[in-house]
């Protein structure tokens, strides 16, 4: 089974999610955290292997922009058509309540320089949102032990 | 194999591919606004198709043709469905087929006009003058596409 954690930008809190989710623990700048703020990953789109769970169950971070609703509603199609069950591929929205600025954030990172300073200016944005995210994915967790 | 061709709201260029690409309209000569309006989808969509990957037909060599609208995404949004076409394996059944570098303003006015502010009656004039422009270069698209899935299973 493969385990996706959607949310706007897929190496910010998506990443924390998945590496929570992989009994990992977050700290106060991230940069241990596999994936974590690697823009050429977030730029291409793909989906970022996180690690796999004691399970054997793959888990990946992914970013949708604004349209994360709209972009979980075709992946769940887009498995489908692909003649793959929906259990096969599991989606789990992880939000956070700065995601829209975090959006705005990551396009400033197109320049360069200003990388490493944003993935500092988001760390310091998402601490706050830590027991939000276990929350989340202990939800997951619960959830998908149920379906 | 899939083909999916994606374009801002699914409901004109990529409508119009993927009808090309089924033999719905003839490559060998342009449309009329009538041969358009009564292809499936082609300016009927509304915001709720927005992210609906939909179902066109079979094409002769057995790929199933699809058309999706994506808004204002870039082509990222083909990398994330490649991407998970890939971690399921099956990167090589899915091709996915851009049509907004085909889009001219007069498909862009015209499909606002007819889609977004509801003013069909004008809008859907420009919007098919406009397809009717693009028609060679989306004929085109479709034949680069046609050879790219040769010999796929």
């Amino acid at each position: 089974m493969k385990i996706v954690f959607l949310g706007t930008i897929g190496i910010y809190h998506p990443i924390l999610a998945a590496h929570l989710y992989l009994g990992r623990e977050l700290n106060d700048d991230n940069s241990h955290l596999s994936g974590w703020g690697d823009f050429s990953q977030e730029d291409s789109g793909y989906p970022i292997l996180v690690g796999q769970d004691s399970l054997g169950n793959q888990v990946y971070a992914l970013g949708a922009g604004i349209e994360v609703t709209m972009t979980r509603e075709t992946i769940k199609q887009l498995v489908e058509i692909l003649g793959h069950s929906p259990d096969e591929l599991l989606i789990k929205t992880i939000s956070v309540q700065t995601e829209i600025a975090l959006i705005y954030l990551y396009r400033m990172a197109a320049f360069r320089i200003l990388q490493k300073p944003i993935n500092a200016v988001v760390a310091r944005l998402l601490r706050p949102e830590y027991a939000s995210l276990q929350r989340q994915v202990d939800e997951f967790k619960a959830e998908a032990r149920f379906s | 194999m899939k083909i999916i061709y994606h374009c801002f709201g699914g409901s004109h260029s990529s409508v119009s591919a993927a009808a090309i690409h089924l033999g719905l309209l003839d490559h060998q000569r342009i449309p009329t606004e009538e041969d358009l309006v009564r292809i499936p989808y082609y300016d009927k969509t509304t915001d709720a198709d927005f992210g609906k990957i939909r179902y066109m037909g079979t094409d002769d060599a057995g790929n199933d043709v699809y058309v999706f609208g994506k808004k204002n995404f870039s082509n990222r949004y083909a990398s994330v469905l490649m991407g998970i076409a890939k971690i399921l394996g099956e990167q090589d059944q899915l091709v996915m087929v851009d049509c907004m570098n085909r889009v001219n303003w007069s498909m862009k006015i015209g499909g606002f006009t007819s889609r977004r502010l509801g003013l069909t009656m004008v809008g859907r004039p420009i919007v098919t003058w406009g397809t009717r422009q693009a028609f060679n270069q989306l004929v085109n698209l479709v034949e680069i596409t046609r050879v790219k899935t040769l010999g796929y299973k």
